[in-house]
């Protein structure tokens, strides 16, 4: 589909409108490119950060064209590299059509991004923050792309309220293909050791975005919700056989509150998320030559998981060339376990559960189409890094983790 | 802790840019404008509605057709008084819009002349001006010079 999609592209690109007929055919081109570095003096952290890494970089390139006054078409390629995941291997980012007739009611068909939060939408583009990294425990770039678009349908619309503001609203269903080599192939293999991952699959995503634009200049509140259903098939291998198991995480659901504020040069920003991640999990242990008496080979096990992160966020624009950002991130793995005293017990570190980032950074506006960034994140706890970036262990509590990122867009 | 001073002179700096020393750029005229066949009665809430991307249709169905111009004294005191943006913040929102598709990215131009001659011939069009450039095929909706 990819490389029908390309072709279709260069064609109309060569040909120009004598290849279609649109009313008002005006083919609108932008793009991006990000690079950048990042080094911490513990722990691996997204990608191999205590050697330090520039495996760290984005690009895109869409295309846009009102078909009729109410129609618009485009698409977006996407490529990033983040350590082990995404490996510049170039993706549909979205690509739909969107029927857009009335204010109050709008629809989009195809491949889209997720309406959740402030910054799902936005996340992969770096010239749209003064922040490097997202907070990691509302945007995880593991989960990227479970959450980011869906190959769906998505309804949208705005509602004035008279002296009360704006409604925006989204409500949308899809599902996602799971790639391999992505950010959920590798957190589902961290669960256990030994643990083969088989296939991934993604049955659904659905939920809803409410956008109050309040009566306040620059005040915006938001209340996010999406539900999806994600089915993991492993094999355990033994000396005495293979334990087949599935993992299935039905309605694992996330809920995110938002608030945003803009102010002159002042942007501040805070997010709460809860997300429920419970899995059911059958092992099928029938093809073990030796079982314990009694064991039936075939059981299942629910094993509830939730978890619970916010931030606060703060970012100034001193000048035409410069502007400064902060944040406070917490992420806790287990909102029944915030001090890791369980995990204490099952002989891990109490901070595993638990992650806090306090976030600085800089952006200097090179040009209106150049951006530097310079970013240092000082963090409290691994919660958000992963056992197999860390095979040897944590080898400390705290890390500092520095990063430098440039984006040139056109 | 390495990191609180930082932060209190962080602090510091933002109160005195907020509170201490407002803007100083003189008045700059500013005139909104739009294609003569719109009708709706607009004010300047509604003009950084649509600037900020958050109005997308006139009240007939008609697609507002955003126009700025590249840069400038009046892109930049246009973007400070009438939409109540920084540039920065203010083109992130249009970027947004055009890497995520939500919509189509403003028309862009260098020259205010240009500028009125697309409104001119574009229905739904809309953008900003000085009242020195010849405007006489379009139509004023906002003035600064006559606010109160």
């Amino acid at each position: 589909m990819l490389k029908t999609f390309i072709s279709f592209v260069l064609a109309f690109l060569l040909f120009g409108n004598t290849t279609f007929a649109f009313e008002d055919s005006e083919l609108i081109i932008h793009g991006f490119v990000s690079t950048g570095y990042m080094k911490s003096n513990h722990n691996n952290f997204l990608l191999s950060s205590k050697e330090g890494s520039f495996e760290f970089n984005e690009f895109g390139i869409n295309f846009n064209t009102k078909v009729t006054d109410n129609i618009r078409v485009g698409a977006q390629l996407y490529s990033f590299d983040m350590g082990d995941i995404g490996n510049n291997e170039i993706i549909l980012d979205w690509a739909f059509l969107d029927y857009h007739q009335k204010e109050e009611i709008s629809v989009r068909l195809g491949k889209i991004k997720t309406p959740f939060g402030l910054y799902t939408e936005v996340r992969d583009y770096d010239m749209l923050r003064t922040c490097i990294l997202l907070p990691q425990g509302v945007y995880n770039q593991y989960y990227r792309e479970a959450i980011v678009g869906l190959e769906g349908v998505d309804l949208y619309g705005k509602i004035p309220l008279g002296s009360a503001g704006l409604l925006g609203y989204d409500a949308f269903i899809g599902s996602m293909n799971l790639s391999s080599g992505g950010g959920i192939e590798k957190v589902a293999t961290r669960f256990e050791q030994g643990w083969d991952l088989l296939s991934m699959r993604m049955d659904y995503s659905a939920g809803a975005r409410l956008q109050w634009y309040t009566p306040i200049k620059g005040l915006k509140t938001a209340f996010s919700f999406l539900t999806f259903d994600i089915v993991t098939t492993h094999a355990l291998n033994t000396p005495v056989g293979t334990t087949k198991i599935l993992m299935d995480i039905p309605g694992g659901h996330y809920s995110l509150s938002s608030i945003e504020y803009t102010f002159k040069n002042l942007t501040a920003a805070a997010e709460y998320l809860s997300a429920d991640q419970g899995a059911t999990l059958y092992f099928d242990m029938s093809e073990l030559s030796v079982l314990p008496p009694g064991q039936d080979p075939l059981t299942k096990i629910k094993a509830d998981h939730e978890t619970e992160s916010y931030y606060a966020m703060i970012s100034y624009r001193f000048s035409k060339l410069f502007e400064a950002g902060a944040y406070y991130s917490v992420y806790y793995d287990n909102k029944d376990d915030r001090d890791g005293d369980d995990l204490v017990a099952l002989g891990k570190n109490d901070y595993e559960a638990w992650q806090k980032d306090i976030t600085i950074s800089a952006l200097f506006n090179i040009n209106e189409w150049w951006i530097v960034k310079l970013e240092t994140h000082f963090i409290n706890g691994v919660a958000s890094t992963l056992g197999v970036d860390n095979p040897d262990g944590y080898d400390n509590e705290d890390s500092v983790l520095y990063a430098i990122k440039t984006t040139f867009n056109f | 802790m390495r990191i609180k001073p930082a932060l209190r002179i962080f602090g510091v700096i933002l109160f005195s840019q907020l509170f201490l020393f407002p803007g100083l750029s003189k008045a700059q005229e500013i005139l909104v404008i739009v294609n003569k066949n719109v009708t709706d009665s607009i004010d300047l809430n509604k003009i950084s509605s649509i600037y900020r991307a958050e109005k997308t249709k006139w009240n007939d169905g008609t697609q507002i057709t955003v126009t700025m111009l590249t840069k400038g004294d009046l892109h930049e005191a246009f973007a400070k008084s009438v939409v109540g943006l920084n540039t920065n913040r203010w083109i992130r929102i249009w970027r947004r819009i055009i890497f995520t598709g939500s919509g189509l990215p403003p028309r862009t131009f260098k020259t205010e002349t240009d500028m009125v001659n697309f409104i001119a011939a574009t229905p739904g069009a809309m953008g900003y001006i000085t009242a020195s450039t010849p405007h006489e095929n379009v139509k004023v909706i906002y003035d600064n010079r006559k606010k109160d």
